[in-house]
């Protein structure tokens, strides 16, 4: 059966005979005896070669058979060399490119879960490498190592970047050019990041003539070519290819590995452009893929990396300790400004409570801190204040109505008075503004003069002198005393000489005066005068109504003497009216009470005693007397 | 922007540096410093819109007793044979190179200077040296250092050679 079927199909495809027959130039009958002839010499095979044939001809067989092993040969492939990549890289990038150029949407969904993840990674790593650029610098500019480095570059006469670059680096690759080997043209110049290079294109044909020129000099072989060239610690590698040339100048001690490096960079050169550079015609537009060829060469390996490579990650502690201590700086700075202020306000502050001060302007200037504000010549700075440091005073005057400033004023008016107390205000009691209290004990004379004062002009509305008691000096006492007495005038009825009881109290408080006059008096020197005079109305008889004027002044005298009243030296006398009224008021008595000092008195005195309680009849004795003495 | 290698040839005190010189940097020098070597320039220009960064390699002064080192003229794309007619020999000596540098880098563009021209009234260029030039069937430009003149166009026409060589 199986047999048979291959047969079918073999006879399906006339074209398999054609082509047979076209290639052996034989006619149908010859194609015949040829194919028996393959069967008889093949045999059996000769069908399954037929099979593979067709299979392989076929593109729908040849794709089926091919797929079944399309992914391991890849996988086998991929692990010998990267050749698969390279051949695919352009188809993947032309795929890509025409995905985003028909729907872009499709890529940025299917790139959106690593997108975030990435740039996050991103900007991780850009602050870490700045924190990393900031360590090195800070550690490249204070840190104790790049101070004994700077003293080294003093002292050996090289610039700081030699010290630093011989202290750190191994070796660093400055640049690296490639050479066309025929023109000495530049193919293309890389350098590292800090270096200043000088014209790449001079500088690739001097090499270039300096190559000539040593190979023409000293007559080498043909083979032989310049390697390297030396200038203290730089060094310019080379490495000679068939079309180009690279040269890589290197500054410190070099590995030997570096050289295969270049060795390699310069094959992957000439696999990608050995076409190129052979026919190169100074065009280097073409050669887009050299910067990229070249990188690996740019190289610097530092002490560290080659002492310990887990060392580049290192924590940078000297970062974080400069911003720690820039942190406290400000801190400390912030805080002190802070309690300066706060000194500063709690100083305004004090100022401003005291009466008649008030700060209006604080300014810090270059020598310190300028107070300036208004100030009453009579407001006292206490004197710790005034010394406090750095501060400056500018004061303006005038004039407080603070009740303390205003009590000063009102003090220096007035005598100074023992045990006289005045307070002006109180702050706790809104009802005593502008009261002026007086308290305690006070002369008479301070008393008046007190009420002469101005003291309205200092903001006193009311004066309270509920606690004053106002202590009179004997002399006012005196007079006081014998004004009272002297006032006392007791009325009498028609003809009456005796004292009536509605009478009486005038005569007791007379009696009480006359007595407290005699305790005052210095007894000494003073004696204490009455002159007790008795009238009447003009009715009756001249002698009636004298011996009754006598009778009322007698009365009087002596109800002053049953009173206590001793009474040294009095006298009584009647008066008679010249008139003819019978108004009321002049049936009375009149006093009169006065001192008289002892030495000018003395005689009379002397005479007045003998008179005590004599009767008087003719009026006028006293006068006549006085008028004798 | 491509690039061209050119070489400047000739006897020694031609004035091949003092050419160069006048292109590059537009002075001149009385004084006289003999290159030992070669000593290399360069100059941007642009011919017909096409940027060239023309590498002058100024090649020392060729003598019997100092011959010119050829290695220096591979990958050449053009040269200026310098002659200074005050001093015939030195045409000579501009002959015999050509013939090397074409030995050596083949029939690439080439150009004739005949510097000095300022001193034009000293020259002295005889039948023989005239025809012997005509026979180069290069072009040739009277050039000076000192007043500049045709020092543009020496290194303009060599370009323009190359580039459409």
């Amino acid at each position: 059966m199986e047999s048979s079927a291959r047969e079918a199909s073999i006879q399906n495809q006339p074209f398999v005979d054609s082509n047979d027959s076209s290639r052996l130039g034989g006619g149908a009958g010859s194609t015949a005896e040829l194919q028996s002839l393959r069967q008889l010499l093949l045999g059996a095979d000769y069908q399954e070669l037929l099979a593979l044939k067709q299979r392989c001809e076929n593109p729908n067989q040849y794709s089926v058979a091919i797929a079944q092993v399309v992914s391991e040969a890849i996988a086998i492939r991929a692990q010998k060399d990267d050749s698969i990549a390279e051949a695919l890289g352009p188809t993947i990038e032309g795929a890509i490119d025409l995905s985003i150029k028909s729907n872009p949407k499709a890529l940025a969904d299917s790139l959106y879960p690593v997108m975030g993840p990435a740039i996050r990674k991103s900007i991780v790593e850009t602050i870490s490498g700045m924190l990393d650029g900031f360590n090195q610098a800070v550690e490249q500019s204070i840190s104790p190592r790049a101070i004994g480095w700077r003293f080294d570059a003093w002292r050996s006469g090289k610039t700081y970047a030699e010290i630093v670059f011989l202290k750190t680096l191994v070796y660093r690759v400055e640049q690296v050019f490639l050479i066309h080997r025929e023109t000495g043209l530049v193919l293309q110049h890389l350098e590292s990041n800090d270096v200043i290079s000088n014209d790449p294109d001079m500088v690739s044909a001097m090499l270039t003539a300096i190559q000539d020129f040593i190979a023409d000099s000293f007559h080498t072989s043909a083979d032989d070519k310049l390697s390297t060239l030396q200038l203290g610690d730089l060094c310019v590698l080379i490495e000679q290819g068939p079309a180009a040339v690279i040269a890589s100048v290197v500054r410190g001690n070099v590995r030997a590995d570096y050289r295969l490096r270049l060795s390699e960079v310069l094959e992957h050169c000439h696999q990608q452009y050995g076409t190129e550079f052979q026919q190169y015609q100074g065009d280097s537009s073409v050669f887009v893929k050299l910067p990229d060829l070249l990188r690996p060469c740019l190289v610097s390996v530092k002490h560290e990396e080659r002492d310990d490579p887990n060392q580049r990650r290192k924590l940078p502690w000297i970062s974080i300790v400069s911003i720690v201590l820039v942190v406290l700086c400000l801190g400390y700075w912030w805080y002190q400004d802070l309690q300066q202020k706060n000194h500063w306000q709690q100083w305004v502050s004090q100022l401003n409570s005291i009466p008649g001060v008030m700060v209006v302007q604080v300014e810090q200037t270059a020598s310190g801190t300028l107070i300036k504000g208004m100030k009453d010549p009579l407001a006292q700075l206490p004197e710790p204040f005034v010394a406090v440091a750095g501060a400056g005073y500018e004061w303006t005057h005038f004039y407080a109505t603070d009740e303390a400033l205003q009590l000063q004023r009102i003090k220096a008016l007035l005598p100074a008075e023992e045990g006289v107390a005045l307070t002006f205000g109180d702050d706790s009691d809104s009802n005593s503004d502008g009261v002026l209290s007086v308290s305690g004990e006070a002369s008479v004379e301070w008393l008046r003069q007190f009420e002469q004062a101005p003291i309205a002009a200092f903001g006193v509305r009311t004066v309270d002198f509920t606690n004053l008691k106002v202590q009179e000096s004997n002399q006012s006492l005196v007079d006081r005393y014998l004004s009272d007495v002297s006032a006392v005038s007791i009325d009498f009825e028609v003809g009456d000489a005796s004292i009536k009881d509605t009478q009486e109290p005038k005569l007791f408080y007379m009696a009480t005066r006359i007595q407290q006059l005699q305790q005052i008096l210095n007894s000494d020197r003073q004696v204490f005068k009455l002159r007790i005079t008795g009238t009447t109305d003009g009715r009756g008889s001249d002698t009636e109504n004298r011996r009754l004027g006598l009778a009322r002044a007698d009365n009087a005298a002596r109800y002053l003497i049953e009173q206590g009243v001793v009474l040294n030296d009095f006298d009584t006398h009647f008066l008679l009216s010249e008139q003819e009224s019978e108004a009321p008021q002049i049936r009375r008595i009149i006093v009169e009470a006065w001192v008289e000092n002892k030495q000018l008195d003395g005689i009379r005195a002397r005479l007045s005693e003998s008179r005590v309680l004599s009767r008087n009849v003719d009026g006028l004795p006293t006068s006549e007397q006085e008028s004798q003495l | 922007m491509i690039q061209k290698k050119i070489c400047l040839l000739g006897a020694f005190s031609v004035g091949k540096t003092s050419l160069i010189k006048r292109y590059v940097d537009s002075i001149f020098e009385e004084k006289y410093l003999t290159t030992v070597g070669v000593k290399i320039d360069k100059k941007l220009v642009e011919i017909e819109r096409q940027k060239v960064m023309m590498m002058i390699w100024d090649l020392a002064g060729e003598d019997d007793f100092c011959k010119l080192q050829v290695s220096y003229l591979r990958g050449a794309s053009g040269y200026i044979l310098v002659g200074d007619p005050t001093r015939p020999h030195t045409l000579d000596r501009l002959f015999c190179l050509h013939k090397k540098a074409q030995k050596n880098i083949g029939n690439i563009p080439a150009i004739i200077a005949l510097n000095k021209h300022d001193l034009c009234n000293q020259w002295s260029l005889s039948f023989a040296h005239r025809e012997e030039l005509e026979e180069l069937q290069q072009p040739i430009l009277n050039t000076s250092a000192k007043t500049g003149d045709q020092v543009q166009s020496l290194f303009i026409d060599l370009a323009t050679q190359m580039l459409s060589n």
